[in-house]
C-alpha cells in the first residue's frame, strides 16, 4: 500500500526506515532457513549435541537481531492513526 | 509432602487467582491498573500456548524423539520473528473488523458466512476435547508421583479440577458482554501462572544442570554419549516431520482457540506486538533450553520404567528436594489452568456466537427493534447471549472432564497436542488466502476446509484415539506427517480451483477487499429502507450490551458526526461502524443478519460496490489532512445544520409564543368575563347562581396557575430563585410525585413499576423543585402515553461518582425523532391534533428546574416508550445563578 | 337529532361552551354544541344549523380548516359563521361572516347572532 504513493526519492528519515522494515521482513525467512535446511541435508549430524547448540544460537541470535529491528521500527513510528474512533476503539466495560 | 497437602495448595492457589482476577476486572473497570495493558502482560498472556503438555509433556516428548519437540517452540518463534508484517496486519484487520473468534475471522473473511463458522468452531471443539483432557490427566498424573506407592489417589480429581476451571473460566470470562472482547482479570491472571512455570521449569533446570550434572559441558557430554547407544535411534531427526512440525506449530500460535484469544482478541493495539515480537521467543527459548539437560539426567538417574513424562518433577522428588517438586507441581498446575481457562473461553464463545444464538434467533423469530411489552427487562439478548457462553463453557470443559473418563487417562493422550494442532492447521490455508488473495471465495473456503478436516479426521485423529489404525503410506514416510500434508495439500487446492471458478456476490467482494487492504468497510452497503431509524438501532444495542453502554455509544457517535443527543445520522459510516462493534459481541454472521433485519435494507449491490471503489480510490488520491480538515468542516457544518434548524424551529415558535400565551391567558378569561356578566343579571335561580360563580372560581385558579408557571420559569431563567438544600429520600419524594401527578392529571389510570428497595437513596437537593419536576414528568407520562395499558415505570440508581439518576419510562410509541430536540422548549405540546389543556411549559419548567439543581432532564431514547432521564448532582450548586 | 336547530356552536373549552349556550338560550335560540374539529363538517351537515359559531383552536382539526371546508361544501355554503378567536392581534378568516375575540362582551355576541342569523328573529 505504502508503495504505490507516488514519491519516488525519500528524505533521509524515511529513507532509513524503509530498509529497516526490509531487514525486518527478512529475519523470519533467514530464521526459517538456518532452522529447516541443516536438518534437512544432515539430520544424523544435526540430531544431538550439535544440533542442540546450533539451533540455540541461531535462535537467540534471531531474537536479538529483531529485538534491535523491532526497537528501530518504533522509534520512528509514523504510522498514520486509524480512522476508527468512536464505536470502533473505545473499550466499553460494563459494570 | 502428601497429595493432601498439594491439593490444599493447588486450592489456595485457585482461590488466590480468584482474588487477583476479580481485583484486576474491578481495576479496569475503575480505570486503574494500568500496567495491565501492557506489553509485558500481554507477552506472558501469550505463554498459554506452553501448556501442561509442554510442561511436562515436552522432557516425555524430548525423550522418546531427542530434538524434535523444540519444532513446537521453533515454528512460533519463527511467525513471532515476522511479528511486525505478519502478526500486526492479522491484529489490525481483526480489530478493525472486531472479531471474536479463529471462526468469527474466516466467517467475516468470506462474506459472514454462518456455515463457514459453524464448520470452524466443530473443528476447534473437536480438536479441543481430547488436548482439555490431557490437561486434567496431567494433574492427576502429578499428583500421583507424590503418592505412596500403593496408595490410591480419588478418582473425583478430573472431576474437582474440571468444576473448578469452569467455574473460573465462567466468572471472569462471561461477566459481561462488552463491544470489545477483553477480559482483563483472566489476562492478569494468566499472566502469573506464566511467571510461576516459567519460574519453577527454570528452576528445575538449573538444579539438573548444576546440581546434578557439571553444568552444560557436561551436559553436552552426555548427549553425545548416549549418541552412540542403540536407543539413540529413535533420536535421529526425521526431515519430513520435522518441517511439517514447524508448520504446524507456527500455525497452531495463530489459530489455536486460546492463542487467537490471546493474541488478537485480548490486543489492546498492535504495537505490542513489536514488544512481543523478541519477548515471546524468548520465553519459548528460556523454556526449551533446559528440556534436554532434563531428559538425558532423567535418564541417566531415574530408573528405566519412570514415566519420562514426569522427570521434571520425579527428579526433584528422587533427590528429596520437596520444595522444589512442589513449585513444579504449582508450575504444571498453572499451565494445565490457564490453557484450560482460556481454551474455555475461546471455545465457548465460538460455540455460543456460531452455533447457539443463531440457532436460537433462527429458531424464535425474536422482534428486536421494540422490546416486547410482556419481557421485563431490557437487556434480555445479553443474557442470553451470556447465558449461552455459559453453557458453552460447561459443555467444553464437560466433555473434556467425559472424555477423560472414557478414555480412562490413557497414554493415548499423549499425542493429542500435535493432533489438535494439526486439525486447526486446516483452517489456516483460508485464513492466509484470505487475508493475501482477494480471489479466494466463500466456496472455495468452505471446500478446503471440509475436505481438509475430513481427511484429518480419519487419517490423524482416529488413529490417535486408537480407533483406526495408522494408515500405512509410501514406505519410509512418516504416517503422521505423511496424512498432514495429504490433508493440506487438498485443503490448498480444492481452496485455489474452486476459488478460480467462482464468482463471489458482492457482500463477499467488499469484505475480501477490506480484509485483503486493510480498509474499514464503511463506505459500505445499500441506503436504510426509509422506515429505518437510529432508534430501533439503539433498541437493539441495548438489548445487546444493557442501556448504559449502548447509550454511551451512540452518544460517541453522535458527538463524532457533530450532533448532540443519543440518535446519530444512519450514515453508511455509521452503519458499518455499528455493525463492526455489534460483530464484536455476536459475531460478524449474527451481527450481519441482525442489523439487515432492523434496517430492512438487503443484500449488498455491485452499484454499491462501485461507490465503495469510487470512494477508497477518491480517499486515496485526497492528501491526508486535508481529509481531517474537511471531515472537521463536515463536523462543524452539520453542528451548524443543527443548530440552524434549532433557530429556525425555536424563532418560528416563539412568534407562535404570544399568540400561545394570549390564548392560554383569553381561554379562562372568556368564561370568567362571560358569566360575571350573566352572574350581573337579576333572575337567575340561586342554583344557578352558584354554579357559575364556581365555574368563575375554577377558571380563576387555572389562570393563576397558568401564571404562577410563567413566573417560575422567568424566575429560574433569569437566575434569582433561592435554593435551599436538604437531605430528602427520594423513595419518600416519588411516592408523593406518583400520588399528586394522579390527582393533578386524571385520565386513565396507568399502571406505576418501581423498585422501592432501589429508591431508598439520600439525596441532597431543593426537595420541592425535584418533586415539582417529578409530577410534571410523571403527568406527562400519564398524558402522553398511548398505549392501551398504560405502564410507567420508575427505575433509579446511584453512580459510583456520587450522581443519581432516576428514569421515568413508559409503554408508549415515544416521541419521534425530529421533536425530541423540541420538547423542552417553552409551550412545544407535541401533537397538536390531540390538545391538552395546560400543557406546553411542562418540561420547560422541569428543564429549568433540573438546570436549577444543577443537574439535567434528557430524553433517552429506544427504550420501548418515552423515557425521561434525571439527573442529579452529588451535591446542588452553591452559587446563586444556576448553569 | 331535532331539526330547526338555531346555532351550533363548535368548541372545547366546557365552561365558555356552557357561557354561550347560557346566553343564547335566554335569547331564544335553540342551540346544539360539539367540540372537535374533525367531524364538525358532518355535524354541521346533518343539523343544518341556521348559524355556526365556531372556535379557532380545536381539537382533531384546526377551526380554519373547518370553515374552508364549509364554503367549499354547496349544500352549506351559505351558513352564516361567528368566528371565535383567542389569539390577540387580527385574524384573517377567509370565509368568515364575523369574527369576535375572546373576552367578548355578553351584549356583542347577542348582538352578533342577532345580525348574523338569516331570518333575524328566534323561531320560537
Amino acid at each position: 500500500m505504502r508503495g504505490r504513493v507516488p514519491e519516488h526519492f525519500l528524505e533521509r528519515g524515511a529513507y532509513r526506515r524503509r530498509r529497516i522494515e526490509e531487514a525486518a521482513r527478512m529475519v523470519p525467512v533467514v530464521f526459517a532457513l538456518l532452522t529447516l535446511l541443516p536438518m534437512l541435508w544432515r539430520p544424523a549430524q544435526m540430531s544431538f549435541s550439535f544440533g542442540a547448540v546450533w539451533l540455540v544460537s541461531v535462535w537467540a541470535i534471531t531474537i536479538l537481531i529483531s529485538a534491535i529491528l523491532f526497537r528501530m521500527l518504533g522509534r520512528s513510528q509514523p504510522d498514520p492513526p486509524s480512522a476508527d474512533t468512536s464505536l470502533a476503539t473505545e473499550p466499553a466495560d460494563d459494570a | 509432602m502428601t497429595p493432601e497437602i498439594l491439593g490444599a495448595i493447588a486450592i489456595a492457589y485457585v482461590a488466590f487467582m480468584f482474588v487477583l482476577a476479580h481485583a484486576a476486572d474491578r481495576a479496569s473497570i475503575a480505570g486503574r491498573w494500568r500496567w495491565m495493558d501492557s506489553p509485558v502482560v500481554y507477552t506472558l498472556s501469550l505463554s498459554v500456548y506452553c501448556s501442561a503438555w509442554t510442561f511436562y509433556g515436552a522432557v516425555g516428548y524430548a525423550s522418546r524423539s531427542g530434538l524434535e519437540f523444540i519444532t513446537i517452540y521453533l515454528g512460533p518463534s519463527i511467525v513471532f520473528a515476522g511479528a511486525w508484517w505478519g502478526l500486526r496486519r492479522l491484529v489490525r484487520v481483526a480489530r478493525m473488523h472486531r472479531i471474536t473468534s479463529v471462526a468469527d475471522l474466516i466467517s467475516s473473511r468470506y462474506g459472514k458466512s454462518p456455515w463457514i463458522a459453524v464448520l470452524v468452531t466443530l473443528i476447534a471443539v473437536t480438536a479441543a476435547t481430547p488436548y482439555l483432557a490431557l490437561q486434567m490427566q496431567s494433574v492427576t498424573m502429578a499428583l500421583g508421583a507424590f503418592a505412596e506407592p500403593g496408595q490410591k489417589l480419588p478418582g473425583a480429581i478430573p472431576l474437582w479440577v474440571a468444576i473448578g476451571l469452569a467455574a473460573f473460566a465462567i466468572l471472569f470470562g462471561t461477566r459481561n458482554l462488552a463491544a470489545d472482547e477483553r477480559h482483563h482479570g483472566v489476562v492478569i491472571a494468566i499472566a502469573l501462572e506464566a511467571v510461576v512455570k516459567l519460574a519453577a521449569f527454570i528452576a528445575v533446570g538449573c538444579y539438573v544442570v548444576w546440581g546434578l550434572a557439571d553444568g552444560p559441558a557436561d551436559v553436552l557430554a552426555r548427549i553425545d554419549r548416549f549418541s552412540t547407544t542403540e536407543a539413540a535411534k529413535g533420536w535421529i531427526i526425521q526431515p519430513e516431520r520435522w518441517a511439517v512440525l514447524i508448520v504446524l506449530a507456527g500455525s497452531a500460535v495463530v489459530v489455536l482457540p486460546r492463542m487467537f484469544q490471546v493474541l488478537i482478541v485480548e490486543a489492546g493495539d498492535d504495537d505490542r506486538l513489536r514488544h512481543a515480537g523478541w519477548a515471546f521467543p524468548v520465553y519459548l527459548l528460556a523454556l526449551s533450553i533446559f528440556v534436554l539437560p532434563i531428559t538425558v539426567i532423567g535418564r541417566d538417574l531415574l530408573p528405566a520404567q519412570s514415566d519420562p513424562d514426569l522427570h521434571v518433577l520425579n527428579l526433584p522428588l528422587s533427590q528429596g528436594k520437596d520444595g522444589l517438586a512442589t513449585l513444579v507441581f504449582l508450575g504444571g498446575f498453572s499451565s494445565a489452568m490457564s490453557m484450560v481457562v482460556v481454551s474455555a473461553i475461546a471455545v465457548s464463545t465460538m460455540v455460543a456466537n456460531h452455533w447457539f444464538v443463531p440457532f436460537w434467533l433462527w429458531l424464535r423469530e425474536i422482534p428486536i427493534t421494540r422490546r416486547p411489552h410482556d419481557a421485563p427487562r431490557r437487556d434480555d439478548l445479553r443474557s442470553l447471549m451470556l447465558n449461552a457462553r455459559r453453557l458453552g463453557i460447561i459443555g467444553v470443559v464437560g466433555s473434556g472432564w467425559l472424555y477423560h473418563q472414557m478414555s480412562g487417562g490413557a497414554s493415548a493422550l499423549a499425542a493429542m497436542g500435535i493432533v489438535a494442532f494439526s486439525g486447526m492447521a486446516q483452517v489456516v490455508p483460508s485464513l492466509l488466502a484470505g487475508m493475501l488473495w482477494r480471489g479466494a471465495t466463500r466456496r472455495g473456503a468452505l471446500a478446503g476446509i471440509s475436505a481438509g478436516a475430513m481427511i484429518w479426521f480419519v487419517m490423524v485423529f482416529l488413529p490417535s484415539l486408537g480407533l483406526l489404525g495408522q494408515p500405512q503410506l509410501w514406505a519410509g514416510i512418516d504416517p503422521f506427517a505423511g496424512s498432514v500434508a495429504i490433508a493440506l495439500f487438498v485443503n490448498v487446492s480444492l481452496l485455489i480451483v474452486i476459488s478460480l471458478f467462482d464468482f463471489p456476490p458482492p457482500a463477499e467482494r467488499l469484505q475480501s477487499f477490506s480484509f485483503v487492504n486493510g480498509v474499514a468497510p464503511d463506505a459500505a452497503p445499500a441506503d436504510p429502507a426509509q422506515s429505518a431509524t437510529a432508534e430501533a438501532l439503539l433498541a437493539l444495542a441495548s438489548r445487546i450490551w444493557g442501556t448504559e453502554t449502548a447509550l454511551r455509544q451512540f452518544r460517541d457517535a453522535a458527538e463524532e458526526q457533530g450532533k448532540s443527543g443519543f440518535l446519530p445520522d444512519l450514515t453508511s459510516r455509521f452503519v458499518s461502524q455499528f455493525e463492526r462493534a455489534l460483530a464484536g459481541t455476536v459475531g460478524a454472521a449474527t451481527a450481519s443478519a441482525l442489523t439487515s433485519r432492523v434496517l430492512g435494507r438487503g443484500a449488498v449491490t455491485v452499484a454499491d460496490l462501485m461507490d465503495v471503489a469510487g470512494e477508497t480510490q477518491r480517499t486515496k488520491e485526497t492528501n491526508e489532512r486535508l481529509e481531517l480538515a474537511s471531515h472537521e468542516l463536515a463536523r462543524t457544518a452539520r453542528k451548524l445544520q443543527e443548530s440552524n434548524d434549532k433557530l429556525t424551529a425555536i424563532s418560528s415558535q416563539k412568534d407562535a409564543f404570544l399568540g400561545q400565551i394570549s390564548h392560554e391567558l383569553r381561554t379562562p378569561m372568556t368564561s370568567i368575563h362571560a358569566f360575571s356578566e350573566i352572574l350581573k343579571e337579576p333572575d337567575l335561580p340561586g342554583s344557578e347562581r352558584e354554579r357559575f360563580a364556581g365555574i368563575i372560581h375554577d377558571e380563576a385558579g387555572r389562570l393563576t396557575r397558568l401564571l404562577d408557571n410563567l413566573l417560575d420559569l422567568s424566575v429560574l431563567e433569569g437566575g434569582q430563585a433561592r435554593r435551599h438544600a436538604e437531605v430528602v429520600n427520594l423513595h419518600d419524594l416519588i411516592e408523593r410525585a406518583v400520588t399528586l401527578a394522579e390527582i393533578s392529571a386524571p385520565g386513565r389510570p396507568a399502571q406505576i413499576e418501581r423498585d422501592p428497595l432501589a429508591e431508598h437513596l439520600p439525596v441532597i437537593t431543593d426537595p420541592d423543585r425535584l418533586l415539582q419536576v417529578l409530577i410534571n414528568v410523571l403527568a406527562n407520562a400519564r398524558k402522553y402515553c398511548d398505549a392501551p395499558q398504560p405502564i410507567i415505570e420508575i427505575s433509579t440508581r446511584r453512580h459510583p461518582d456520587g450522581r443519581t439518576e432516576i428514569d421515568v419510562t413508559d409503554n408508549g410509541s415515544g416521541i419521534a425523532a425530529d421533536r425530541q430536540t423540541l420538547i423542552f422548549e417553552k409551550f412545544a405540546r407535541l401533537n397538536e391534533a390531540s390538545r391538552i389543556p395546560g400543557a406546553g411549559l411542562g418540561l420547560a419548567i422541569c428543564q429549568e428546574m433540573m438546570g436549577f439543581l444543577g443537574g439535567t432532564i434528557a430524553y433517552i431514547p429506544g427504550q420501548g416508550g418515552a423515557c425521561f432521564r434525571l439527573i442529579l448532582p452529588h451535591l446542588p450548586p452553591t452559587a446563586h445563578h444556576p448553569q | 337529532m331535532k331539526p330547526g336547530i338555531d346555532v351550533l356552536l363548535i368548541e372545547d373549552e366546557p365552561s365558555i361552551a356552557e357561557a354561550i349556550r347560557f346566553i343564547l338560550s335566554r335569547e331564544g335560540w335553540r342551540c346544539a354544541q360539539w367540540s372537535e374539529g374533525s367531524e364538525a363538517i358532518q355535524q354541521i351537515l346533518g343539523l343544518r344549523p341556521r348559524l355556526v359559531i365556531l372556535d379557532v383552536m380545536l381539537p382533531g382539526r384546526d377551526g380554519l380548516q373547518v370553515l374552508a371546508q364549509l364554503r367549499a361544501t354547496p349544500e352549506i355554503a351559505s351558513t352564516p359563521v361567528l368566528v371565535l378567536t383567542a389569539q390577540g392581534g387580527p385574524l384573517a378568516a377567509e370565509g368568515a361572516s364575523m369574527v369576535l375575540a375572546k373576552p367578548f362582551a355578553n351584549e356583542d355576541l347577542r348582538q352578533a347572532v342577532r345580525s348574523l342569523m338569516p331570518a333575524g328573529q328566534p323561531r320560537a
